[in-house]
């Protein structure tokens, strides 16, 4: 058998078996139902906004809570002034009320 | 004519509102006063105030008793102080203008005290209203002035014992250091 007869042998077109297609046909639509795995350029894509909104949220509960403290500082600063001058009140008051005791006392005991 | 239950509910009320407001005198303004006092005080302390002190009392503990105890039933303080280095700086009309509040009914003097040593005069009055007390304590002499005016049940002899307790200090007039700054709103 001469090399030309070994190539057109080789070469021949054959018929495929009777199952070919159906079997060819059922794995294509096999493959398309899997989701194709995420690729690195998707990722990428969510990757921005989501640095985004984790920002956002970050800054938002940071100035919430920079706002509760002030909000905090700002009573107790109130809380502080109302009681120094609660304090001063009661002892101009009492220093009154005091003086006039102890000058009512004295002249009793003088008569 | 469709006023009219309005303007008799109105009618009715100001006798009222004028007794709950009747144990709180008109304190003079006194407009300039504290830039010729050597030391000046300036007190308003009403419902919300008051409250907020009487809860920083209560928040530091049992350690003053006698404060929180004094401050049940008392609905204001006020208190104007002025302390001068010449005698005769504050309009003695302005002081006859609170004196003149305290003959309507309601308030009786409960004394008036005249020290010859240091001309001090000092007066003090007292409402006793089952709906709401007052006290007014006038103390003039020829470099100081000091109004008080209490509003609520005043009990003078725990007011009086507490001098030099629980961080008040004897002895004061128109007070060794001015109160903070008010914190802003």
């Amino acid at each position: 058998m001469n090399i030309e007869q070994q190539l057109r042998d080789a070469l021949r077109p054959e018929e495929p078996d009777a199952g070919f297609a159906t079997r060819l046909q059922s794995r294509i639509a096999a493959q398309a139902a899997v989701p194709a795995a995420p690729t690195i350029n998707s990722r990428r894509r969510w990757l921005l906004p989501t640095a985004l909104a984790a920002t956002l949220l970050l800054a938002v509960g940071i100035a919430q809570q920079v706002g509760l403290r002030n909000e905090q500082r700002r009573e107790q600063q109130r809380e502080l002034y109302a009681h120094e001058q609660l304090m001063q009140a009661l002892a101009i008051t009492s220093s009154r009320l005091d003086n006039v005791h102890r000058h009512l006392k004295r002249d009793f005991l003088e008569e | 004519m469709k006023n009219r239950p309005l303007i008799l509910l109105s009618l009715l009320l100001l006798p009222a509102i004028s007794v709950a407001q009747a144990a709180r005198i008109e304190i003079p303004a006194f407009d300039g006063l504290d830039k010729l006092a050597k030391e000046s005080v300036n007190i308003t302390l009403d419902g919300d105030m008051l409250q907020t002190a009487g809860r920083f009392v209560g928040s530091t503990g049992a350690a003053n008793p006698a404060v929180s105890e004094t401050l049940k039933g008392l609905k204001g303080i006020y208190v104007r102080s002025f302390e001068f280095d010449q005698p005769n700086v504050y309009n003695k009309a302005d002081v006859d203008a609170v004196r003149a509040q305290l003959t309507g009914p309601g308030w009786s003097k409960l004394l008036s005290m005249h020290s010859k040593a240091d001309g001090e005069d000092v007066d003090i009055w007292l409402r006793k209203d089952a709906k709401e007390g007052g006290l007014v304590i006038i103390a003039s002499e020829p470099k100081e002035l000091t109004i008080v005016n209490i509003v609520g049940q005043v009990d003078l002899e725990k007011l009086r014992q507490l001098q030099g307790k629980f961080g008040i200090p004897g002895n004061v007039g128109a007070g060794p250091r001015p109160p903070s700054p008010a914190p802003a709103d």
